[in-house]
């Protein structure tokens, strides 16, 4: 079993790759990609600093080159997939710098080009003993005018795989930065969601199928298709008129996930401002989820009720409750179980209208804004953390899978 | 094998049992008016072809007809003087696995797939028993020793999926035979196995009566050998009725229904010189759906020698040789004062 859950784990790496590669081929190839985004920027900047109609022609040559490099246009897609995933080095820091004149490099260090017999060698420029560490230097030829350049420059691997998901353009942060700061809200969302529709769901299921064809399960199937077909966001808002807005049961908080006070609460207030700031965004979140689950809960149960072993339990002289709640429902989850991966990563990637209606800061709202705003590098960790979340999400599926079923266990 | 013991007092009796289904909307009469009885020590078989109601007798017996769309809808199950028919759920508990045990014809889907064997072993222990669960893992493993599983001990902690049908077939036996039930009921125990396999399987069932010899066992098969090697009495039912009651050296020396003549017909009997070197001769027709059958006898479609009335009238199961019963227009009784083995028949206009 080990061993399986090994060789699934090395699975997961090609499908990383392929689905990060596949986001990262259509990002790039697309209209208004990074490079131009970032280009853009740069005009807007140049305008706001008053210096009027820029046209096509006013950005310098240089500067975009510079940008060129900074995204490795320079080089093919492939290497720029790589530099971006981070296992191959970009040129992290790079300056031009002219022989015999210091040039400043990062907070103190400041290096020098000098030549050495016939060579040009890179030293500390306060002191020559002192190595120069990893900076290296280069000769450029500008094309068009076939002038001699020299610039100094620093490798490093950087990219999603070390945590660097580059800088928000609409921002100016680094986006692992934002990311932290809305990641929790949606992960806190996003577990009670998945424990609270999984719960409710198997119970309802259960009781649906102990009461297969009665009014309950009749007026309990309509009820989770109406939840169903309604979009969450839409009960959102209905629950925020109905029970937030003082026209009728002022109960709940209209918006935000915790108090202006929360920081000055003792841990029950704070658990009691959370959940009470929780409980309508939650039931809006969850509200869709319990018609796949439900139907699915019961019609297994439905199934396994019906099969020899079941009436095995029964001749043994097994309590009807044991036979159900052991029995019959150890194996009517694992189609639920199979299920878990889908779920997890349907929560955790967090809802924008839902995060809209209820004014929550949370991951939804960034990254469909950043996707509106061809915020890219926002977009980008975006895809690369919901990856990651629903293939966590799979192996989590396919280790409930093999507690509830020996006979994968074992293969 | 003799002794077909019946001056004793019936262990279970059955009383007009009538066991019907809702399909779409009209009662299929899948029992309708059975009864018998079951004595200590003897072995009772049940033949008949597919569909004749056998497995819902057995059912009707274990209170495991699912509902819906079945239910027992008439007749008493007399268990030691008990209606089991009208005990409640929680009295059936005590009844089923410790009293009347079960085996079923699908080994392959009997046993839950994913509890060790050992739990289901040792589960019906504790259930009837009150024991430590220590105790019934040690039982268990006895068990397992006993129906022939080697290794017992580490097997226990293997799941179904490990176990061959051979195999699991004897656990079902280890779980029936746990408790020492006073019944054991077997529905074609040995219709999904290997025939090297059935004659080993129809011993350890015998291993019960070993253990207590007031106990009865039921065993329901297709399979005319096999009741020929096994059983002291034989019911031979079709389309839902008992067609014919008797000891087995009269059942097969002296058959008396056109059903039964049927069945023996089809039936290799090397055994006997007159019928060596026949050809088998299979009943014409099909099995009635029990959805139509006939008004009158249940197998007049399907006889050779039916006469005009066996179409309109149900002909009674009647004593023809003492202990021998026969349900047919054409069989004429010997004794003065022949019992007759059917109820009332239920009111047509009894709300189900
Ligand atoms: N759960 C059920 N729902 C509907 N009809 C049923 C059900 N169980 C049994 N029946 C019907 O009852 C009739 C008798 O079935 P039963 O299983 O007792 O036959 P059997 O004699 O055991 O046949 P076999 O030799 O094939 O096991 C059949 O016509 C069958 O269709
Ligand atoms: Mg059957």
């Amino acid at each position: 079993m080990v061993e399986y859950f090994i060789r699934r784990i090395l699975l997961t790496i090609p499908t990383f790759l392929g689905s990060t590669f596949v986001v990262f081929l259509i990002v790039q190839l697309a209209p208004g990609g990074p490079l131009e985004q970032q280009i853009q920027a740069l005009k807007r900047g140049g305008e706001a600093a008053g210096a009027g109609l820029v046209g096509e022609q006013a950005l310098p040559k240089d500067a975009i080159e510079e940008l060129k490099r900074f995204y490795g246009f320079d080089k093919p897609i492939w290497q720029r997939y790589l530099i971006w995933l981070g296992v191959m080095k970009r040129e992290a820091k790079s300056y031009r710098i002219q022989p015999g004149v210091p040039r400043l490099v990062g907070e103190k260090e400041r290096l020098v080009l000098v030549k050495e017999g016939d060579k040009y060698v890179l030293r500390n420029a306060d002191d020559p003993a002192k190595p120069v560490g990893d900076w290296k230097w280069r000769r450029e030829v500008d094309e068009e005018t076939g002038q001699e350049r020299y610039r100094v420059y620093r490798e490093a691997f950087s990219g999603i795989l070390t945590g660097d998901f580059g800088r928000s353009y609409r921002f100016r942060k680094p986006v692992l930065d934002l990311i932290a700061e809305r990641l929790p809200v949606s992960i806190q969302f996003g577990i009670i969601s998945f424990v609270l529709s999984y719960a409710i769901s198997i119970y309802l299921g259960v009781q649906k199928a102990l009461r297969h064809n009665t009014p309950f399960d009749f007026a309990t199937s309509s009820a989770v298709f109406m939840t169903y077909s309604i979009p969450g966001w839409a009960i959102g808002a209905v629950l925020l008129v109905l029970l937030a807005t003082d026209r009728f049961f002022p109960i709940f908080p209209l918006g935000g996930f915790e108090d202006p006070l929360y920081a000055e609460m003792n841990l029950w207030e704070k658990i009691w401002d959370r959940a009470y700031h929780f409980v309508l965004p939650t039931i809006a979140y969850t509200a869709g989820s319990f018609a796949v689950l439900t139907m699915l809960m019961k019609n297994s149960l439905l199934d396994t009720l019906s099969s020899d072993y079941i009436r095995t339990a029964f001749a043994k002289g097994i309590r009807e409750q044991r036979v159900i709640w052991l029995h019959a429902m150890r194996n009517s989850i694992i189609p639920i179980t199979a299920n878990i991966g889908y779920v997890i990563g349907v929560f955790f990637a967090g809802s924008y209208l839902i995060e809209r209606v209820f004014d929550i800061q949370g991951i939804g709202q960034l990254s469909f804004e950043a996707l509106v705003a061809r915020d890219y590098p926002i977009v980008f960790a975006f895809t690369v953390i919901s990856v990651v979340i629903t293939l966590i999400g799979s192996i989590l599926s396919d280790l409930a899978l093999a507690i509830v079923d020996p006979r994968i266990r074992f293969k | 094998m003799t002794n077909g013991n019946t001056t004793q007092q019936p262990l279970l009796e059955v009383r007009d049992l009538r066991t019907y289904f809702n399909i779409e909307g009209s009662w299929a009469k899948a029992v309708d008016g059975v009864s018998f009885e079951v004595y200590p020590g003897e072995v009772l078989g049940i033949v008949g072809e597919s569909g004749s109601g056998k497995s819902v007798t057995a059912l009707s017996i274990m209170k495991l007809i699912p509902d819906p769309p079945g239910r027992i809808v008439g007749g008493q199950i007399l268990y030691k003087g008990t209606d089991l028919v009208r005990l409640d759920y929680t009295d059936m508990y005590r009844i089923r696995g410790k009293e009347i045990a079960m085996i079923f014809q699908e080994p392959m889907t009997s046993l839950n797939p994913v509890f060790t064997i050992g739990m289901q072993i040792a589960e019906v222990l504790q259930a009837h028993e009150g024991i430590s669960p220590e105790d019934a893992r040690y039982r268990a493993a006895d068990l397992l020793t006993r129906v022939g599983i080697p290794d017992a001990e580490k097997r226990l902690d293997d799941y179904p999926h490990q176990f061959s049908g051979g195999m699991r077939q004897r656990v079902m036996i280890a779980i029936a035979l746990a408790c020492n039930p006073s019944i054991l009921i077997a529905d074609e125990p040995t219709t999904a196995l290997d025939v090297t396999i059935q004659a080993q399987i129809l011993e350890l069932m015998l291993e019960l009566k070993q253990q207590r010899g007031d106990a009865a066992i039921i065993l329901i098969t297709h399979n005319l050998a096999v009741v020929a090697e096994m059983c002291h009495r034989v019911i031979v039912m079709y389309g839902g009725k008992i067609q014919e009651i008797a000891d087995v050296f009269e059942l097969f020396g002296n058959p008396l229904h056109p059903y039964t003549k049927g069945l023996l017909a089809s039936i290799p009997r090397p055994e006997i010189p007159e019928y060596r070197g026949k050809r088998l001769v299979a009943i014409p027709g099909n099995v009635p759906s029990i959805m139509n059958l006939p008004k009158g006898c249940k197998f007049c479609t399907r006889c050779s020698v039916a006469i005009e009335r066996c179409f309109t009238v149900e002909p009674p199961l009647v004593e023809i040789t003492p202990n021998h019963f026969v349900r047919c227009h054409l069989v004429e009784t010997t004794l003065s004062t022949p019992r007759i083995l059917d109820g009332q028949p239920l009111q047509e206009t009894m709300s189900l």
